[in-house]
């Protein structure tokens, strides 16, 4: 299979990528429901995550790397199969949209002096549909060539603002009612749940070696370097954090270093920018990926032509109420996030479990 | 079609297919035969053909009507010709082709001398240490000056006649224990496919085999330098030589390539390193600064250093174009005279760069059309472009485009228009291998020579991304 993603490159993805998502709203969201308690809802995500992820994982072992629909086929009948993959296309958007809009919002406010119209933000759907006819393939490909900008830009906002913050508005540790730890954790898994991606992947890894456990020390930077943030960000805003929406590009602009050299962390915010868009592609990958098995079309533009308007839409519709959006997501979507997430990869997980089915290797 | 025994209806064939004035007939006798020698006059050396050729054949004691005559002929590469197709073949290859009266066959005389300026300095990679020979049209000259550095049984050299009226020779060199025979295979295939009427220079080559047409990034590489050849082939790449062109072409092809320089590898690793981050840095300086300027003075404006700002505010002051419009037009002043330079004259060039660069550019400031930061901004960039010759065309395409991203949507239009550039780079291959290896997909073992180089000491086995059969390229004894 020549649109194949190797063990490497989902490595960087899950390393670099998965954070990308988690620096925009989330942290204001989760310290206007946790205040300086805020890092311990997004720790317990990140575990359940780990949990999902070492699901996923095994699932893909069980499956001997087989293409995930295959698999649908001969473990349920092919009607189930095909509507189970439709749901996860739905899904794919619903989840998508939330990254599309954040950086849409991000990049107005963050890179420009006044609001500018939002057909600026229009390019993108437009590189977003090429990612998707390219494949698989180029996307780890750019990941890769892309590491080294997203290390330079993640670093330098971690360490300029480290010593920008009063780390002292994080303690107590656990100065919240633990009730509201919970509800931030069970209202911010909108925002996580990434390792589904992996699964999907299943089919299109090359060259899997040590039963993919390599990705579970990425996971393990991933996790360090978004709790990092989040406390970084609680520790420059504390008290006003709740309100910083799309902040934490800016906060490093409060070092001292920059006052004498310019905003140089802005070049880092724009190589931050220039990742998210990887990252908010992949949803729409996976989503372009479900409508092709579930309806076969002959042409190769059909489906990401309908995964691109149907984001566009959503987007124009929707952009004037992202806030109330993601509350109405938090409240009454989390269910079927929490079900396309955690519990049918757990269900099909055990039922690949059960015996082995000699699924030919993707 | 099979040569007649008469003399005269063999000629009058020839004279009714090659009817120029420059192909020439010499009449002599060999023993009581009538005979004649036809060949091309700008083409052929005479004085071989006299010597080596005609004066054997007079004093030869043989019967003339002896195929082994032809035995007598001290030049290599002679042969007995049966029909007329071979017999124009070689005749327009340059060879002068001797009938006999009474014979059914003919003789070829390799006494072909075509026009070669002599071997010196390419003047598109000039070195300040290292070898300054450099490839000329002559595809035999060219040969040699790879055998010179290359001794081995192992390297081949395998021709092919390409183009229907051009009918030039392609020569494809690999060394036959080092290149991946799918490669080679993958070559010769690409290359015996090309049915075009004729091959100019080494360009219409690479505009063939290119598996993306219209893709501005080239997947074949160019090189008018032996040593440089020399040093691809013992990577694992194949070369392929065109008649008439002194640039020649190697594959498969790197991104990271172009960044390359043969100096590099014979100064010290350590000045190597930093020109090769200056070039890469350079690259990107040119085509992203005017853009980049454009869009902070457009939409970013807190991008811009506050000292720097009140600078450029006050050279912009009172400047009527927009800032896009402004670069749009030092740019456009800048390619016209870049254009100008390149074809006119050297003794008119030097006029058109004074004019170009103090009367134009100092007259244009001094008027307020255009500020002081975007003249400065342009020259460097074009400083900059030309640090790696190759990607100069690619480059200055890609600068124009990312300035009308840059003035339609800013600092982001930058970043998708880099991001979808990225996702079409990683996307394609030459031959086979990933475009931009060693660093998308990573493989560090190759990046021992790409962005920076490792120390040749250390530098112990060939790139992997190019599949080489022997991957050892030196034992050391440490």
């Amino acid at each position: 299979m020549t649109n194949q993603i190797s063990q490497k490159q989902l490595s960087i993805i899950i390393g670099a990528g998965f954070t990308l998502t988690k620096i925009y709203v989330m942290p204001a969201f989760l310290s206007n429901i946790a205040s300086e308690s805020m890092w311990l809802c997004a720790l317990l995500s990140i575990i359940l995550d780990f949990f999902l992820l070492s699901i996923v994982l095994k699932t893909i072992n069980n499956v001997n790397n087989a293409p995930l629909y295959d698999v649908g086929n001969a473990l349920y009948t092919a009607p189930v199969n095909k509507c189970i993959t439709l749901l996860y296309a739905i899904f794919f958007m619903v989840k998508a949209f939330i990254p599309i809009v954040e950086q849409k919002n991000s990049i107005e406010l963050t890179f420009y002096e006044t609001e500018p119209s939002l057909l600026t933000f229009m390019p993108f759907f437009i590189v977003a549909f090429y990612v998707i006819i390219k494949g698989f393939k180029p996307f780890g490909r750019s990941y890769e060539m892309c590491l080294w900008v997203y290390l330079f830009g993640m670093l330098s906002i971690l360490l300029l603002s480290l010593f920008a913050g009063d780390y002292t508005a994080l303690l107590p540790i656990i100065g919240e009612n633990p009730t509201r730890i919970l509800t931030g954790f069970l209202k911010s898994l909108i925002w996580f749940g990434d390792p589904i991606y992996i699964l999907f992947f299943s089919g299109y890894i090359s060259n899997i070696k040590n039963k993919l456990k390599g990705l579970k020390k990425s996971y393990l930077i991933y996790s360090v370097t978004t709790i990092s943030l989040l406390v970084i960000f609680y520790a420059v805003f504390s008290t006003i954090a709740p309100r910083q929406y799309y902040a934490t590009l800016k906060m490093s602009k409060y070092s001292i270093a920059l006052s004498n050299i310019g905003r140089f962390d802005y070049i880092s915010a724009f190589m931050l920018a220039a990742m998210c868009v990887f990252q908010t592609c992949l949803p729409l990958l996976f989503a372009n990926l479900c409508l092709n098995k579930c309806f076969n079309f002959k042409r190769p533009f059909v489906a990401p032509i309908i995964v691109i308007t149907l984001e566009v839409v959503f987007t124009v519709l929707l952009q004037n109420s992202f806030l109330t959006t993601i509350e109405f997501f938090s409240n009454y979507v989390i269910w079927f996030f929490i079900i396309m997430n955690y519990i049918l990869p757990f269900i099909f997980y055990l039922t690949t479990r059960r015996k082995s089915y000699g699924f030919q290797a993707g | 079609m099979k040569l007649f025994k008469s003399l005269d209806e063999n000629l009058n064939k020839i004279k009714g297919t090659l009817i120029s004035e420059d192909v020439l007939y010499f009449n002599f006798k060999v023993q009581n035969y009538l005979a004649t020698a036809v060949y091309i006059d700008s083409l052929t050396d005479k004085d071989l053909l006299g010597k080596l050729a005609i004066s054997p054949l007079n004093s030869i004691k043989l019967d003339a009507t002896n195929k082994e005559i032809f035995k007598n002929i001290n030049l290599p590469e002679s042969e007995i010709i049966e029909d007329f197709d071979t017999a124009i073949q070689n005749i327009i290859m340059g060879n002068s082709v001797i009938f006999i009266d009474g014979l059914d066959f003919a003789i070829s005389t390799a006494s072909r001398k075509p026009a070669v300026r002599p071997v010196g300095e390419p003047p598109t990679s000039s070195v300040l240490k290292g070898p300054r020979e450099g490839f000329v049209e002559n595809i035999q000259i060219n040969l040699s000056l790879i055998r010179q550095r290359i001794k081995s049984p192992d390297f081949t050299y395998e021709k092919l006649t390409i183009g229907k009226y051009s009918q030039t020779t392609v020569g494809i060199v690999y060394i036959n224990s080092i290149a991946d025979n799918k490669i080679v295979k993958k070559v010769k295939e690409k290359l015996s496919k090309i049915n075009v009427d004729g091959i100019i220079d080494s360009s219409y080559v690479i505009k063939n085999i290119s598996e993306r047409k219209t893709s501005m990034f080239k997947e074949v590489g160019t090189t008018e330098k032996p040593d440089i050849l020399t040093a691809k082939l013992l990577e694992g790449r194949i070369g392929i030589i065109v008649d008439g062109s002194p640039i020649v072409l190697t594959v498969p092809f790197l991104f990271i390539e172009d960044f390359q320089s043969a100096e590099d590898y014979y100064l010290n690793t350590y000045r190597g390193n930093i020109s090769r981050i200056l070039r890469l840095s350079a690259v990107i300086f040119a085509v992203i600064l005017p853009a980049f300027f454009v869009s902070a003075q457009l939409f970013h404006l807190q991008l811009i250093p506050l000292n720097f700002l009140l600078t450029i505010v006050g050279s912009i002051k009172g400047i009527p174009l927009s800032p896009s419009v402004e670069m749009f037009f030092t740019l456009f002043i800048f390619e016209v005279l870049n254009e100008a330079s390149i074809r006119m004259p050297k003794y008119v060039g030097i006029a058109m760069s004074v004019v170009g660069a103090l009367v134009l550019g100092e007259t244009a400031v001094n008027a307020g059309i255009v500020s002081t930061p975007t003249i400065m901004i342009v020259a460097l960039s074009g400083i900059c472009l030309y640090t790696v010759p190759d990607l100069t065309e690619t480059l200055s395409v890609l600068r124009l485009l990312f300035l009308i991203i840059a003035g339609a949507l800013g600092g982001y239009g930058i970043i998708l228009f880099t991001y979808a550039l990225i996702t079409y780079l990683a996307s394609i291959s030459s031959f086979g291998v990933p475009y931009l290896a060693p660093y998308a997909p990573i493989i560090k073992h190759d990046m021992q020579d790409g962005i920076t180089m490792d120390f040749y000491a250390n530098i112990k086995t060939r790139p992997i991304a190019l599949k080489s059969k022997n991957r050892i390229r030196k034992k050391f004894n440490d």
